[in-house]
C-alpha cells in the first residue's frame, strides 16, 4: 500500500473540490473493497478523501421514488421500513450479499462500484486487461467457470458481482451524481458499462464525480424474490443469481421485472423473457418457454456453458416464486 | 472417574477471552516484520531481481533473496511424523538455494522492516524477471509419465492385488464401474502460518503454530548446523492443522535465516495467498475403479487403480486412497494400485484422513452404485459383506462393531422408511435424497514419554512435548492424570507444546490419544507410586508436604509393543446423511446427518463430538463446496484466497447427531482409546453423492459436485 | 415532495463556486489532511499520532498512516485477542465492535476510526470474570482451536443484540461470516441460543 494523505471534506462541494484537485486520488466511505484493492496494490491513491460524515446516508421517500443514500449502509438497506414496503428486492439481494460484519459497512454507492471477482484480476503476475489495460486476458481459455456469459468482449469476461445491482437493475433504478460540472442522473442501465475496448472503464462515472443517491421507483405493488445460487449457502459471490418482480392482473401477469447476476459483465437485464410473459397465465410451461429466451446472446467460456440451463432454471424458480398466489 | 467424562475444555477460559497466545501474538523486543514475495510462474528461473525500490522504501530493514540467502544443510528425502525424534523433511526443495522456480507461489524475497506496512509496500516494489518454462501438469492420460509406488509411507505396499480381481470381475453377473476424481484441497486453518524467531549467539528461538515442535526443532538444527538442544520450539496454542502444520516449511526456515541475517528478532505471518503456496496441500486423485458382484449382493471382486500427484523435486504419496478399501469388506478378490505423476506443484502434506478421505469416496461410491444396480438396501449389502478378519492381513480384528454402527445408525436416522427408487421422496416440495457409508480409520500408536509433578498445595502438572490443536489435548491428558490419581480434573494443570518438555509424537494420525494418553497414564502411575498415600485420604498435597520438597515428579515412557503383529485395529463407524434438492434449479443442501462410531474407549465424548462435526464439514467441503483450481494452461493456482476457495459455513452445516458404542479393546493400548477423531469425514463423500443420485438420479462422481452435475443429461 | 435532509446542490450556489476553485483543496484550507508530521531520527516515517477508544479507555498510539484497525490493535495495541485470518474480509476472525455494530477490523484503516468507540474481546471478559457469551462457549465446547473464537464471541453478541437470533436458521445465516474451520458451528448455535435464552428469562423477571 502506498502511503496517501487523508482529506476530511467539511461538505459534499468540498470533497468533490478536493477529488478533483488531485490526479490519484479516490473517495473513501465503507472502505471494504477499496482496503482490499489497496493492500492488493490494485488501487494505489495518494489521497483518500473521508465522504463518511457528509449527511449521504438517509433513506427517504422522494414520492414516487424511494432514495437510497449513497452511503446508508447496506445493513440498513436491508431493514430499512421503506425498502421493505416499496422497494423489497434491495433489501433481498443485499441480505443475499456479503456478511453482517461487511453489511455494517458497506455503502450503496460501494456496493454498486465494486470491483471485479474474476480470478485474474486478484492473482499477481496474470494479464488483465481491468488491471493492466492492453495486457490481455488470461479469463479467457482459463478458468472461467464464474465468468460472464453475457456482455463480455474479447478483453473481458468479468462478471459485475454486485446482489444488490440486479435489483435496481430490475427496478430501473436511477443514480444521481454529482461533479466538477454540476449534477446529473444516470438510468442504472447505463451505470455500469460492459468492457468493449475499455474494461478498466466500469461505470458511466466522470473523473471526480460522487454519487450521492440511488433513487428507486415505487414497486410495492409487485410480488419479488431473489435466488442466488453459489458454491456454498452464505458467504460467497454468486454463481447466478436471478431477481424477479411481478404483478397479476385476474391470474395474468402484468408487469414483469427480471434480472440476473453472475451472467453478465453488467446486471443483466432479460426484456425478451419479460415480454414473453406479459398477459401470460402463470404455469411452469410458460415460464420454461419464456426462460429458453434468456439464452440469446450468450457467448460461452471454457467452463461456464452449465449457466445457460441453471439460468433457466433459476429464472423459471424466481417465477415460481413471485407468481404464486 | 475422569476418564470418560464430557468436562469442558481447561484451555476454554484462555481461548475464550483472547488471553491464549498463538505463535504470532508474540512480539519480541525488537522485533521487524517479514513479508514473503512469491514467484508468478510454475517453473523456470528467475533471471533477474531488482530489490533497489523496495530497498528505498523507509522502514525497510532486509531483504532477503536466493542472492543473498544463506546456504542450507539438505533435510532427507523421507519423512517420518510418526517418529518423535525423526528429522523434518516436507521441504526437500529448500527455500531460495537457487534462481530455479518449481511451482507456482514459491517465495522469491523476504522482506524485512520496521512496520508490517512498510514490508508489504516494499515487497509490491521487487521487480523480478523470470525465464519461465513449460510446466508438468498433472495428466491422468499420459501414461508413460506415472510412476508406481512401491511403497507408501516406507511400509505398505503400493501395488496390491488379493485373489484373481479380473477373473472374478469378468465372472460377476452385476459390474459396476467408474471414473472418480477428487479435487486438491488446502488445510486453511483460520491462524494463517508464522513463525517468530530470535537468536541468542548460536541458540534459536522459534515461535511456530505446529503440530510437531520436535520435527521443526530437529528440521531447523539440520539445516542450519546446530545442535538440538540449541534449538527451542514452542506452540503452546495452536489454531489447528489438520496435517498442514506438521513438516517444516520454507518460511519457517526463511524467517530464521533472516533474523540472523540481519540480527533482529523476526515475526513472519504469510499471507492467506501463501496458504496455497508451501504449507501443503491435499493432492488430487484420479481413479479407474470397478466392483463386481451377484445379482443378489455378494461383492466378488473389486479393483482399483488410483493416480496422485507429486512434487518433481520430491517423491512423497500423502492421500493413498488405496489403503482404507483393502480391509473394508469380506473375503473379496481385490487390486488396489497407487501411481504418481511428478509435476510442478508444491509438496503436498497429509491432510485430515488423509487417504481414506479419497480412498473410501470410491469404495462407498462402488459399493451404493452396485446396491442401486442390484436394488438392495446399501446397508444390507455392507452387511452381508463383512469382513470377518481383516482380509488384507487375514490378523482377527482387536474389535469391530461395524454392525452395531449400521444398526444403531439406521435406527437414529430412521432408514427404515428409505424408498430405494430415485425421487421417490419429497418434502416440502423439496426432493430428498438419503445416503450412507461406511467409515474406518487405523488405530495407530507410537513412542511418547509425559513427565507428571505434585506440588505441596496438591496440584499437579503433566508436562511433554505433544500439542492441542483443537483436539482437547491439554484436557484429555488432564482427565487420565487426574483419574489415575484419583483427584478432580480441574486439579491438574498442563504444559505443552515445548521441544524442553518430554518427548511426543506429531499430533498426526489421530494417534495422540493412544500414544501420550498412555504415556501420562503411565507417568501417573509412576508417581502415585512415588507417594505415600497412607493416612492421607488420598490428599496428593499431603503426600508431598511430607516428603518435604517442592515437588515430586516421575516420568514414563510408553511405546506399542507387538499387538501388530496379533491384531487388526481399526475404528469403524457409519455415517448417513440426508440431502434436499430444489426440484427446479436442483441445487442441494445437506439437511441432517446421523454418525455411529465405535472407537474404543472415548476419554472425553464432548470433545470427541466436537471432532467428529469437525471432519463432517471435511467431507462436505470435499463433496460440496472445496476446490483449489489450477490454470490449466500454466498450473496457476486461480483462486488462493477464501472468498473463491469455498469452505463450509454456519449454513453449510446440517442437523448432526453423533453416538459413540461403548466398545471395549483390550488389545490396543493400556487406554483402550482407538482415536475417532476422523471417522465423520470418511465415506461420509460418498453418502452425500449417493444421496443426490438418490434425490435426483445422476451420478456424481467428481468431487466437489457442482449444481449442473445433476441437471438431466 | 423533497426530503431536506437530502444534498442539493443547487441550493448552495456550488456550481458557482466550485468553477472557480482550483489546486489543492486541503492547502487551500478547505479540509483537514491528518496530521502528518515526520519525527526526526522516526524509522517510520509513515506515522501518525491516532487516538482510539478502544473497550471504554482512550490510546493514543502512533501507526503508520495505512495501517488496517486490525493491525493497530495487534501490533501497536498489543490487543491481540482479535485474530486475523485472511486480512482481505473473507473469514470473520478479525470480527470487532464499532459503536455496537460488528464489523471487520482488516478492512478499515485505523485512522478513520478516532471518534468511534472500539469493542474488542478483551473488553467483553476474562478467565476470571467471563462473559455470558463467553462462559456459553466453554460450556458448549464452542470451539476447538480457539483461533477464530474471539471472532465468533464478538459475532456472538452482535447477533442477539440486533435481534438476528430468533430462530436457528437466522443465527446459522447471521454467523455465516466467521467461518470456523475446526467446524464448531453447532456448538456456537447451541452457545447463542442458550445466552438468548438465558437473556428472555432475565428480561422477563425484571
Amino acid at each position: 500500500m502506498r502511503p496517501y494523505q487523508l482529506l476530511r471534506p467539511r461538505s459534499v462541494e468540498m470533497a468533490v473540490e478536493m477529488m478533483a484537485a488531485h490526479l490519484e486520488a479516490q473517495y473513501i466511505a465503507g472502505g471494504t473493497n477499496q482496503i482490499d484493492m489497496m493492500k492488493a496494490g490494485i488501487h494505489r491513491p495518494s489521497h483518500l478523501v473521508d465522504i463518511a460524515g457528509l449527511g449521504l446516508d438517509r433513506i427517504s421517500d422522494q414520492g414516487d421514488v424511494i432514495r437510497l443514500g449513497a452511503l446508508a449502509s447496506n445493513t440498513v438497506l436491508a431493514t430499512d421500513p421503506l425498502v421493505l414496503e416499496h422497494v423489497p428486492m434491495v433489501s433481498q439481494t443485499v441480505l443475499e450479499g456479503a456478511t453482517q460484519q461487511i453489511r455494517n459497512a458497506a455503502t450503496t454507492a460501494g456496493n454498486i462500484l465494486q470491483r471485479n471477482r474474476c480470478p485474474y484480476f486478484y492473482v499477481p503476475g496474470t494479464r488483465c486487461n481491468r488491471k493492466n489495460p492492453g495486457s490481455g486476458c488470461d479469463a479467457i481459455g482459463g478458468f472461467d467457470r464464474l465468468n460472464a456469459i453475457f456482455g463480455t468482449s474479447e478483453s473481458c469476461i468479468a462478471v459485475m458481482p454486485s446482489d444488490l445491482a440486479i435489483a435496481l437493475r430490475a427496478y430501473d433504478a436511477r443514480v444521481r451524481v454529482i461533479g466538477p460540472d454540476g449534477m446529473r442522473t444516470i438510468p442504472f442501465a447505463d451505470f455500469h458499462r460492459p468492457p468493449g475496448d475499455t474494461p478498466e472503464v466500469e461505470t458511466d462515472l466522470r473523473k471526480s464525480e460522487l454519487i450521492l443517491s440511488v433513487d428507486v421507483p415505487k414497486a410495492g405493488r409487485l410480488a419479488s424474490a431473489y435466488h442466488k445460487i453459489r458454491e456454498r449457502r452464505s458467504y460467497a459471490f454468486a454463481l447466478l443469481s436471478v431477481g424477479g418482480a411481478a404483478r397479476l392482473t385476474d391470474g395474468r401477469i402484468a408487469e414483469l421485472r427480471l434480472a440476473a447476476g453472475g451472467v453478465g459483465t453488467v446486471p443483466w437485464r432479460l426484456p425478451q423473457v419479460e415480454s414473453a410473459l406479459i398477459d401470460e397465465a402463470p404455469s411452469q410451461e410458460a415460464f420454461q418457454r419464456a426462460a429458453a429466451l434468456s439464452r440469446d446472446g450468450a457467448v460461452i467460456g471454457r467452463q461456464n456453458a452449465f449457466k445457460l440451463p441453471m439460468l433457466e432454471r433459476a429464472i423459471v424458480r424466481v417465477l415460481t416464486d413471485i407468481t404464486e398466489t | 472417574m475422569a476418564i470418560g467424562l464430557s468436562i469442558p475444555r481447561i484451555d476454554g477460559p484462555a481461548k475464550v477471552t483472547g488471553t491464549a497466545r498463538y505463535a504470532a501474538d508474540h512480539y519480541p523486543e525488537g522485533l521487524a516484520q517479514g513479508y514473503l514475495v512469491p514467484a508468478t510462474i510454475t517453473r523456470g528461473r528467475i533471471a533477474f531481481i531488482d530489490t533497489s525500490a523496495a530497498e528505498a522504501v523507509p522502514a525497510v530493514v532486509g531483504i532477503l533473496t536466493h542472492e543473498n540467502m544463506v546456504s542450507l544443510n539438505p533435510l532427507p528425502l523421507y519423512v517420518t511424523p510418526l517418529d518423535p525424534m525423526g528429522a523434518s523433511g516436507q521441504q526437500v526443495r529448500l527455500p531460495m538455494q537457487d534462481d530455479r522456480i518449481e511451482h507456482d507461489l514459491e517465495y522469491v524475497a523476504l522482506v524485512l522492516a520496521e512496520t508490517y506496512e512498510a514490508a508489504q509496500e516494499a515487497g509490491g516494489l521487487i521487480r523480478v524477471e523470470y525465464e519461465p518454462e513449460d510446466a508438468v501438469q498433472f495428466d491422468y492420460e499420459d501414461r508413460a509419465a506415472h510412476t508406481k509406488v512401491e511403497t507408501i509411507f516406507g511400509a505398505l505396499e503400493g501395488q496390491y492385488t488379493r485373489g484373481d480381481p479380473d477373473a472374478a470381475m469378468a465372472a460377476s453377473a452385476v459390474r459396476v464401474e467408474g471414473t472418480f476424481d477428487t479435487p486438491i484441497m488446502h488445510h486453511n486453518p483460520i491462524e494463517l502460518h508464522a513463525t517468530v524467531a530470535a537468536w541468542d549467539d548460536n541458540r534459536l528461538d522459534v515461535r511456530e503454530p505446529t503440530q510437531w515442535v520436535l520435527g521443526i526443532r530437529n528440521g531447523l538444527a539440520q539445516t542450519f548446523g546446530l545442535r538440538a538442544e540449541d534449538v527451542r520450539v514452542r506452540s503452546e496454542y495452536v489454531g489447528v492443522g489438520f496435517g498442514g502444520k506438521g513438516l517444516l516449511a520454507p518460511h519457517t526456515i526463511l524467517a530464521v535465516a533472516a533474523a540472523r541475517r540481519f540480527d533482529r528478532p523476526v515475526r513472519l505471518v504469510i499471507t492467506r495467498a501463501l496458504e496455497f503456496s508451501a504449507v501443503g496441500f491435499r493432492a488430487r486423485t484420479h481413479t479407474e475403479a470397478a466392483l463386481g458382484g451377484t445379482a443378489d449382493g455378494m461383492i466378488e471382486s473389486i479393483t482399483m487403480e488410483m493416480l496422485s500427484e507429486t512434487p518433481v523435486f520430491q517423491d512423497v504419496a500423502f492421500e493413498p486412497g488405496v489403503l482404507a478399501p483393502r480391509h473394508m469388506y469380506g473375503n473379496v478378490n481385490m487390486r488396489a494400485n497407487l501411481a504418481l505423476h511428478a509435476c510442478n506443484v508444491p509438496a503436498p502434506v497429509p491432510m485430515r484422513a488423509p487417504g481414506e478421505a479419497s480412498g473410501m469416496f470410491v469404495l462407498e461410491s462402488l459399493l451404493n452404485d452396485y446396491a442401486a444396480e442390484i436394488g438392495m438396501d446399501p446397508v444390507e449389502v455392507r452387511r452381508m459383506n463383512r469382513a470377518e478378519v481383516n482380509p488384507e492381513t487375514g490378523l482377527p480384528w482387536s474389535s469391530n462393531m461395524l454392525m452395531e454402527c449400521y444398526d444403531r445408525g439406521a435406527a437414529m436416522f430412521g432408514w427404515a422408511d428409505y424408498t430405494p427408487e430415485a425421487g421417490s421422496m419429497t418434502r416440502d416440495g423439496k426432493l430428498i435424497g438419503w445416503g450412507m457409508a461406511s467409515a474406518t480409520y487405523p488405530m495407530i500408536r507410537t513412542i511418547s514419554a509425559a513427565r507428571v509433578r505434585a506440588f505441596p498445595n496438591g496440584r499437579v502438572q503433566v508436562a511433554c512435548a505433544a500439542h492441542d490443536i483443537g483436539t482437547g489435548m491439554y484436557t484429555v491428558c488432564a482427565q487420565i492424570a487426574a483419574d489415575t490419581l484419583g483427584i478432580d480434573p480441574s486439579g491438574v494443570d498442563v504444559l505443552l507444546g515445548d521441544t524442553d518438555l518430554p518427548l511426543a509424537p506429531a499430533a498426526v494420525a489421530a494417534q495422540s490419544t493412544a500414544s501420550v494418553g498412555s504415556a501420562v497414564q503411565a507417568a501417573a502411575r509412576n508417581l502415585r507410586a512415588e507417594l505415600d498415600l497412607s493416612g492421607t485420604g488420598g490428599s496428593i498435597g499431603e503426600a508431598v508436604r511430607r516428603t518435604g520438597r517442592a515437588s515430586v515428579e516421575a516420568m514414563a515412557e510408553s511405546r506399542p509393543g507387538d499387538e501388530y503383529t496379533r491384531v487388526s485395529m481399526y475404528a469403524f463407524g457409519a455415517n448417513f446423511i440426508e440431502v434436499e434438492v430444489d426440484p427446479i434449479t436442483l441445487w442441494a443442501r445437506p439437511t441432517r446427518m446421523v454418525g455411529v462410531y465405535a472407537g474404543g474407549k472415548v476419554i472425553n465424548p464432548t470433545t470427541a463430538r466436537s471432532q467428529l462435526i469437525g471432519g463432517v464439514a471435511f467431507a462436505i467441503g470435499m463433496a460440496m463446496t472445496e476446490h483449489t483450481i489450477r490454470d490449466p494452461r500454466n498450473g496457476r493456482t486461480a483462486n488462493p484466497d477464501l472468498g473463491l476457495y469455498h469452505m463450509p459455513v454456519q449454513a453449510d452445516m446440517p442437523e448432526m447427531r453423533f453416538e459413540f458404542l461403548e466398545e471395549k479393546d483390550p488389545h490396543v493400548n493400556p487406554l483402550g482409546a482407538k482415536g475417532l477423531g476422523e471417522l465423520g469425514g470418511v465415506g461420509l463423500q460418498a453418502a452425500i453423492t449417493d444421496a443426490m443420485r438418490h434425490a435426483t438420479g445422476r451420478h456424481v462422481r467428481y468431487l466437489p459436485y457442482t449444481p449442473e452435475a445433476l441437471f438431466p443429461a | 415532495m423533497t426530503d431536506d435532509t437530502t444534498f442539493d446542490p443547487s441550493r448552495r450556489g456550488f456550481l458557482k463556486s466550485s468553477a472557480a476553485l482550483g489546486g489543492s483543496a486541503a492547502a487551500m484550507g478547505l479540509g483537514e489532511a491528518a496530521a502528518q508530521e515526520a519525527v526526526p531520527g522516526d524509522p517510520t516515517p509513515e506515522a501518525v499520532e491516532i487516538t482510539l477508544r478502544v473497550n471504554g479507555a482512550e490510546r493514543h498510539v502512533r501507526a503508520d498512516i495505512r495501517a488496517s484497525l486490525l493491525d493497530v490493535l495487534r501490533d501497536r495495541l498489543k490487543l491481540t485477542g482479535t485474530k486475523k485470518g485472511c486480512d482481505a474480509g473473507h473469514c470473520g476472525a478479525c470480527t470487532i465492535s464499532v459503536n455496537g455494530e460488528r464489523r471487520l477490523a482488516c478492512l478499515t484503516l485505523a485512522i478513520r476510526h478516532q471518534d468511534d468507540e472500539i469493542g474488542t474481546i478483551e473488553g467483553l471478559g476474562n478467565p476470571d470474570e467471563m462473559h455470558s457469551m463467553q462462559a456459553a462457549f466453554v460450556r458448549h465446547d464452542a470451539f476447538q482451536c480457539g483461533y477464530c473464537t474471539p471472532g465468533q464471541i464478538m459475532s456472538a453478541v452482535a447477533c442477539i443484540e440486533t435481534g438476528n437470533a430468533d430462530t436457528r436458521e437466522e443465527i446459522k445465516e447471521f454467523m455465516s461470516g466467521n467461518i470456523c474451520r475446526c467446524a464448531a458451528f453447532p456448538n456456537i448455535v447451541a452457545a447463542i441460543e442458550d445466552v438468548r435464552d438465558a437473556d428472555l428469562v432475565r428480561e422477563r423477571d425484571t
